[in-house]
């Protein structure tokens, strides 16, 4: 019946219904999606954070390992300065030695601190001086601790920290050098916190703590910020991935073994297949 | 690339153009006499720190800073660098005005401030660690 109806209709009036129809559905449409985009404010560059720029690491290349005398100044500004908010969990001071420091160096550092030791025949509490096993301790006892010293923002434990952001070293160099004196102009930062464009959102908890001359180095290198940063991160870094030297050692090894394995086996395949692909069949037909 | 970069110069020995350490040599020697000539302070410091660079007598200079400047008076970057003081002019003027913190929107600098910081940082970055230990 509604095809009966529709055939009675006049070919060109459905035909100017369909356009007009089509044409207001666009139009709410593209106008909808202009209203949009004018309200659009999902995310801003200041919320991704400004990108960090890739700094030539001495530990970058496939084949190279960390500078470990950065290791160890970088261990003496995590000690002077990061300590006092962050924590390292996962490093203890035994894997310190022959790393940056050796035994006696470690042993003289872990010494100076007191652990929990086992009760004594009371049952009452003791302390001993550390062992080479004892891990590095955090500033506070526990989170709370942290976040009740910090106006509630939490230092983040600095363990696997290079591993656990975006950008890597040189995210944390960038993020450790990137104070700008002011903010710029039109922003407006919650209290207590500071302006680092690298950090999302741009407002970071943390304060500008790299400033030249801040630590003294054992070894003479001026203490400039930059330097102190790359030494910093280039420990975090060995913090976040200590197999890292052994990993690439491993590599190179097994590239070169698997490589030559590879040719060996291309040459055994040609030296088995010789005498089949160089073979030749004959057909004498016989003669009558 | 690094890995045939790595490949190339394990073979091949490499010798590096080291123009920074040649300036830094050279900053040294004019301190060292200028410190002659300004003993006392010098003197002090090296009873101080005897094996510390002559470089960080009296003040310490981040490479990171110096490098930066220049960079933002480079060609490069000088329109960012007027984007950035335009806007932040036009933001300070705007925040003066009136009515201004009913304002629906308000306009900051975070974009202008990140294409500079952009320029800078592609100009910093293949040099700073050249001039760091």
């Amino acid at each position: 019946m509604f095809s009966s109806s529709l055939k009675a209709m006049n070919r060109s009036m459905i035909q100017k219904i369909v356009a007009g129809s089509v044409a207001t559905t666009g139009l709410t449409a593209s106008y909808l999606l202009y209203q949009d985009s004018m309200s659009a404010s999902a995310m801003t560059a200041a919320e991704h954070g400004l990108h960090p720029p890739a700094f030539g690491w001495s530990h970058n290349g496939m084949f190279d390992s960390f500078d470990h005398a950065s290791i160890r100044r970088g261990f003496q500004v995590y000690r002077e300065v990061c300590a006092a908010c962050h924590s390292l969990d996962r490093i203890a001071w035994r894997n310190l030695v022959a790393v940056s420091h050796t035994t006696s160096e470690a042993k003289a550092m872990c010494e100076e601190l007191e652990y929990d030791d086992e009760p004594d025949d009371e049952g009452k509490p003791r302390k001993r001086p550390g062992k080479l096993a004892d891990y590095i301790p955090g500033p506070y006892e526990n989170e709370q601790a942290a976040r009740a010293a910090n106006q509630g923002a939490l230092p983040p434990d600095l363990s696997l920290i290079v591993k656990a952001r975006h950008g890597g070293c040189d995210y944390i160099f960038s993020l450790l050098t990137g104070y700008p004196e002011e903010p710029p102009a039109g922003v407006v930062l919650p209290p207590g916190s500071n302006y680092n464009p690298y950090f999302p959102g741009g407002a970071i908890a943390m304060g500008r703590v790299l400033f030249d001359d801040l630590v003294e180095y054992e070894d003479g290198t001026p203490a400039t910020t930059s330097q102190m940063a790359k030494d910093v991160t280039t420990f975090l870094n060995w913090a976040a991935e200590p197999e890292h030297d052994d990993r690439k050692r491993w590599g190179l090894k097994a590239l070169v073994i698997v490589s030559s394995l590879y040719l060996i086996s291309i040459w055994v395949k040609r030296f088995k297949w010789q005498p089949i692909k160089n073979r030749k069949i004959r057909f004498d037909p016989p003669k009558k | 690339m690094s890995f045939l970069r790595d490949l190339i110069e394990s073979v091949v020995p490499a010798a590096y153009a080291e123009e920074p350490e040649e300036e830094e040599e050279e900053v040294e020697e004019s301190t060292e006499e200028s410190s002659e000539e300004a003993t006392e302070e010098s003197e002090e410091d090296d009873d101080e720190d005897e094996d510390e660079d002559d470089e960080d007598e009296d003040e310490l200079v981040d490479p990171l800073v110096t490098l930066s400047e220049e960079c933002a008076s480079t060609e490069a970057c000088k329109p960012f660098n007027h984007h950035f003081h335009e806007c932040i002019e036009r933001v300070t003027k705007e925040s003066e005005e009136e009515g201004y913190a009913e304002k629906h929107y308000k306009e900051d600098c975070v974009e202008e401030f990140f294409h500079l910081q952009h320029c800078i940082n592609d100009c910093v970055a293949p040099r700073l660690f050249h001039k760091l230990k």
